[in-house]
């Protein structure tokens, strides 16, 4: 039954992740909290779903909007530098601490994003 | 939409550059280390380079992330490679809803959505905090 509900988790994060609302930490909380998943695990499958969903998404939208590649390989440049880091760390570091760590940075997203919007910025 | 930022395809602002390098580094880091979140600290930096085109900076916060997401799972399956079976019954979902929410999205209103999730985000990750 789980394995039903994940599934639909993940098709509606994935969904709202196409529209560009975010909602990506909700399947490892989905999968942490009832799915019985290891944080680690958790968020290992969190990311291979992300890369799933926006791969399309991405695709349509530098089509679309072309995007200046200069700046974005510079970006992910820098950006996967710190991926590596923040990766190997994860691997090492406490489980709570990461999941603390996740669970304050959902919240202050969701309330920095709620503003936002309600603010329509 | 970075033509302004750009002086014969140098950047004019090496402060401003090196500033942005480190937040995408930041960023980097806390997509690695909590598997998710990149995204918005690259659109934080993305605004501050250039406010003019919403919809251009939403594509280059999704050409930065994905790459990002990439490096960052592939050192979680390295690590631990049970993930990726773990992964494969829900990848065909978040395919299939990735693409129909990128084809949706010039068709539906995204601030409900928006404020839906940011509301769960809330919820979940005091929940996660709380634990």
């Amino acid at each position: 039954m789980n394995d039903v509900i994940g599934c639909a988790v993940c098709f509606i994060t994935a969904l709202s992740s196409g529209l560009g609302a975010g909602g990506g930490g909700l399947l490892t909380m989905f999968l942490t909290s009832f799915a019985n998943t290891a944080q680690i695990n958790a968020q290992g499958i969190n990311l291979l779903c992300f890369v799933s969903a926006q791969t399309p998404a991405s695709v349509i939208n530098m089509i679309r909007y072309k995007p200046d590649m200069r700046l974005i390989a510079f970006l992910t440049f820098c950006g996967a530098a710190g991926c590596v880091l923040g990766a190997v760390a994860a691997s090492y570091a406490d489980e709570t601490v990461v999941r603390k760590a996740f669970g304050a940075f959902l919240t202050a997203v969701g309330v920095y994003t709620f503003y936002r919007t309600v603010k329509g910025r | 939409m970075f033509e302004n930022f750009f002086v014969n395809g140098r950047f004019k602002d090496e402060i401003l550059l090196a500033f942005c390098g480190l937040l995408s580094l930041c960023a980097g880091f806390i997509n690695g280390f909590i598997g998710t979140g990149g995204g918005v600290i690259i659109l934080l930096t993305l605004k501050k380079l250039h406010k003019d085109d919403e919809k251009a900076a939403y594509a280059s916060v999704a050409a930065v992330v994905l790459p990002m997401a990439v490096i960052s799972a592939a050192v979680y399956c390295i690590s631990k490679p049970d993930i990726i079976s773990d992964a494969l019954p829900y990848l065909p979902f978040a395919l299939i809803g990735g693409a129909l929410g990128a084809y949706l999205l010039s068709r539906v209103k995204v601030r409900a959505v928006s404020l839906l999730f940011s509301s769960l985000a809330v919820f979940s990750g005091a929940a996660a905090l709380l634990r």
